[in-house]
């Protein structure tokens, strides 16, 4: 019996040694920020190697290393970001600290706000006195840095005493410890420390829309480093710093991103600096390559400075390309039956053209998302449409099917292949259109929106919907409305789709199924 | 040994004490103000009710946590291997096991009967049927959404005015929502209102309550509903009627902006 009582006491031992190291380690983590670093994108090797392989460029590694270079010397690096600044900026804007001299005071008002409910727990502290339990908030490493090395010295000899005698703006060292919370700017290098914890999974490290989530999503999250935002408030351009502000406090309805409204305006506004220097990034990045393939090998040095100037002048020129509508907005109460009718005939005519993207009926399965031209009439298998088709409803969904290895076939038993039925369009993200039930090579694709649904991502106040109307969606096979269209005829159209959206709401299937217990119980009474 | 298992048992009872007596700031010392690890004061009609429940149940708790980690302690001490040799096998006493299920069955049936109007009140189709739809709430990986009627009153309309995050309410009316989820299941919870009901996806679930307080008040999602879940949050902002008119025209004028104020 002896053995068997020390074996059990071992165990003991051993699992409660286990279970106090888990404790430690638990306690004790910290994200390792020495570890991250930027890398180049998938396409900027692909492109490298085909180059190396076409024999333009000699040596891909060397140019790899070039590019690599020149980023860091615009962008820092992962652990470290931040803007080379440019002559032309000195005293006029200072993009050191990200994006804290664009903004207006309503803006700074909403940051203090935000900042007093983030910091509450230190403010109390500060308030109290008693400075030296003021423990590290989130997210604050810069914050944490002032408030230790400038702040908390000064503080526990005498917090009463001027916090800098040779410039009275400064109040008491009190005042100022409070003042240090209550108005602070997260730095480039705070805002990517929240980025890798909130944002990075999907969005990836270098934005690439390729984080590790990112594969279980649908839609696929966005990828930064073209430049380019669906919803925003500009007329085909690089988004401004409020339409991204915008994303990230309504989210993208029916996608993955959520809102993130529980952040602080502050918090807020860090993540979108820190947005726009990864997407000016990629974009410097992609031109990069090409300049340097182009030089067969050898990155000219003027063309570092060159492209960094021309992608920040496109991101310069959105506030100017902001699209605001004249006069009133019509009210839903306000639209006649006229006006919706106006609004479907546009919607199934050809000058709008909705129909052949969207589909006759709103559900987002119209032809046009195939190229349809690339078809051979004489093919085996191979569909001619008519316009008698498009009006009737016909629509291609039906006719496609999978079968049991994944394949596409049509519903007659024909193989479908690439040269024989429509190939997709893609989006500038290569992202084909999945309408007919064909998924792209990664077996991901994103609908044109169905109406049906009534989920619209980019925001449903008509205002949303002009916009995506009249200037289309930047990236994607949205194109912009077609200028014979005047605004009314847009209003129409706005209405129309919001009618579509509000005949298969949701709230439509409970109406019917009050109705229905109303007339049970009515029978059931009589 | 026997002194150990039995200082560690004892330990738990005084640890189970402790954290009832003392569960405001239960081992963490005073803690900043407004938090505790206790309810908030409620501010719900039936908020009174939940407590008493919570209350009574607590104590009926306490008390036989008491009562039987005492004679686990005492059994553990006085009937040690080493003192009363090796146990010996019993086939019990018949009228010891009739009182012990017949007492906690006997305050189970108390208990079922003393929530049941309470539950009623608040959770039956009853509490809310031929009542008046004042907002339709729909929970997503991972924040709320918040719909409400516009001036037509129908839901689903284009004219409805939408909230992300911010549920804003008036005081003293009761406010009847339909709760939905666009995915998967969670769990509506507001601690100042005593209210917590999940959300299911495909189903169209009404919820009441009526705030008889104003002020402004945690929503958390009370379901694990993904890697995202402890960020699913949202504000219920309880004002006075004038001022949520205030704030619906407010949002009216934002929902028909024309775009000139930079929106």
């Amino acid at each position: 019996m002896k053995p068997q009582v020390s074996n059990r006491s071992k165990l003991r031992t051993v699992s409660l040694g286990v279970l106090l190291g888990c404790l430690s380690q638990a306690c004790g983590f910290e994200p390792q920020a020495g570890t991250i670093h930027y890398s180049l994108s998938d396409s900027t090797h692909a492109r490298l190697r085909r180059a190396y392989e076409d024999g333009e460029v000699a040596n891909p590694g060397a140019v790899a290393v070039q590019i690599q270079g020149a980023l860091e010397m615009l962008f820092g690096s992962a652990a470290e970001p931040g803007y080379m600044l440019l002559d032309d900026w000195i005293g006029e804007i200072d993009r050191s600290a990200g994006g804290y001299d664009e903004l207006d005071d309503a803006a700074f008002d909403a940051i203090k706000v935000g900042n007093a409910r983030r910091f509450k727990m230190q403010l109390q502290l500060v308030e109290a006195r008693r400075y030296a339990e003021v423990y590290r908030p989130f997210y604050a490493q810069d914050l944490w840095l002032e408030w230790t090395e400038d702040h908390l010295p000064g503080l526990l000899e005498n917090p009463d005493a001027p916090y800098d005698e040779s410039d009275p703006d400064y109040g008491t060292r009190h005042e100022e410890a409070i003042a240090l919370f209550i108005s602070h700017y997260p730095t480039l290098r705070e805002s990517s420390d929240m980025y890798r914890q909130h944002c990075l999974h999907c969005h990836g490290n270098e934005g690439g829309g390729n984080g590790p989530t990112a594969d279980f999503v649908s839609p696929r999250p966005r990828d930064y480093r073209l430049g380019k935002f669906k919803w925003t408030a500009v007329d085909r351009n690089q988004p401004r710093r409020e339409d991204l502000l915008n994303i990230l406090e309504q989210g993208a309805k029916g996608s993955a991103m959520p809102s993130f409204m529980r952040f602080s305006r502050g918090q807020l506004e860090g993540l979108v600096d820190y947005v726009r220097l990864l997407a000016i990034r990629g974009e410097v990045e992609t031109l990069l390559v090409g300049d340097a393939i182009d030089g067969e090998g050898d990155l000219p040095a003027s063309s570092v400075l060159v492209n960094y100037e021309f992608v920040w002048e496109k991101w310069d020129a959105a506030p100017g390309k902001y699209v605001a509508v004249e006069g009133d907005v019509p009210r839903a109460h306000e639209v006649t039956p006229e006006m919706l009718e106006h609004g479907r005939e546009l919607f199934l005519g050809t000058v709008a053209n909705c129909f052949s993207c969207h589909g006759p009926d709103g559900r987002g399965a119209g032809v046009s998302l195939f190229e349809l031209k690339e078809i051979d009439p004489d093919a085996d298998g191979a569909i001619v449409l008519t316009e008698d088709d498009l009006v009737a409803g016909w629509m291609f969904k039906d006719f496609v099917k999978t079968d049991d290895a994944g394949n596409p076939v049509l519903v007659d038993g024909h193989t479908v292949t690439e040269e024989k039925v429509a190939r997709h369009k893609l989006d500038d993200w290569g992202i084909a259109r999945e309408t007919a039930g064909i998924l792209d090579a990664k077996g991901f694709g994103s609908n044109p929106r169905n109406f049906q649904q009534s989920i619209f991502r980019g925001g449903s106040r008509p205002l949303d919907f002009y916009r995506r109307i009249k200037y289309g969606i930047y990236g994607t096979v949205m194109p912009a409305a077609a200028p014979e269209l005047t605004d009314d005829d847009i209003w129409s159209l706005v209405y129309f789709v919001l009618s579509i959206a509000e005949e298969h709401d949701v709230a439509r299937e409970y109406e019917k199924k009050l109705a229905r217990f109303d007339s049970e119980t009515e029978h059931e009474e009589h | 040994m026997r002194l150990i298992a039995t200082l560690l048992f004892a330990a738990l009872l005084v640890f189970g004490i402790w954290s009832f007596v003392d569960s405001e700031t239960f081992l963490l010392g005073p803690m900043p103000d407004g938090y505790s690890w206790w309810w908030p004061e409620y501010t719900s009609t039936f908020g009174g009710d939940i407590d008493f429940l919570f209350t009574f149940i607590s104590w009926l708790i306490l008390v036989f946590f008491v009562g039987t980690m005492g004679a686990l302690i005492m059994f553990v001490f006085k009937y040690s291997k080493k003192r009363e040799g090796k146990a010996v096998f019993s086939h019990g006493n018949h009228k010891l096991e009739m009182i012990w299920t017949g007492i906690p069955a006997a305050l189970l049936l108390i208990i079922a009967f003393m929530q049941m109007t309470t539950w009623a009140d608040i959770k039956f189709a009853g509490a809310t049927a031929g009542k008046q739809l004042f907002a339709e709430v729909f929970a997503s990986q991972f924040d709320w959404r918040f719909r409400y009627p516009g001036i037509d009153g129908r839901f689903g309309t284009a004219d409805d005015i939408e909230s992300v995050y911010e549920f804003v309410v008036p005081v003293d009316e009761d406010i009847v929502f339909n709760l939905r989820s666009h995915d998967v299941l969670h769990s509506f919870f507001v601690p100042v209102l005593r209210l917590k009901q999940d959300a299911v996806p495909g189903m169209t679930i009404p919820v009441w309550f009526n705030s008889m307080e104003e002020g402004t008040f945690d929503l958390i999602c009370a379901e694990l509903c993904g890697w995202g879940h402890y960020k699913m949050a949202g504000r219920i902002t309880v004002v006075s009627r004038a001022e949520f008119d205030q704030w619906i025209v407010d949002k009216t004028a934002e929902k028909y902006s024309n775009g000139q104020e930079n929106q």
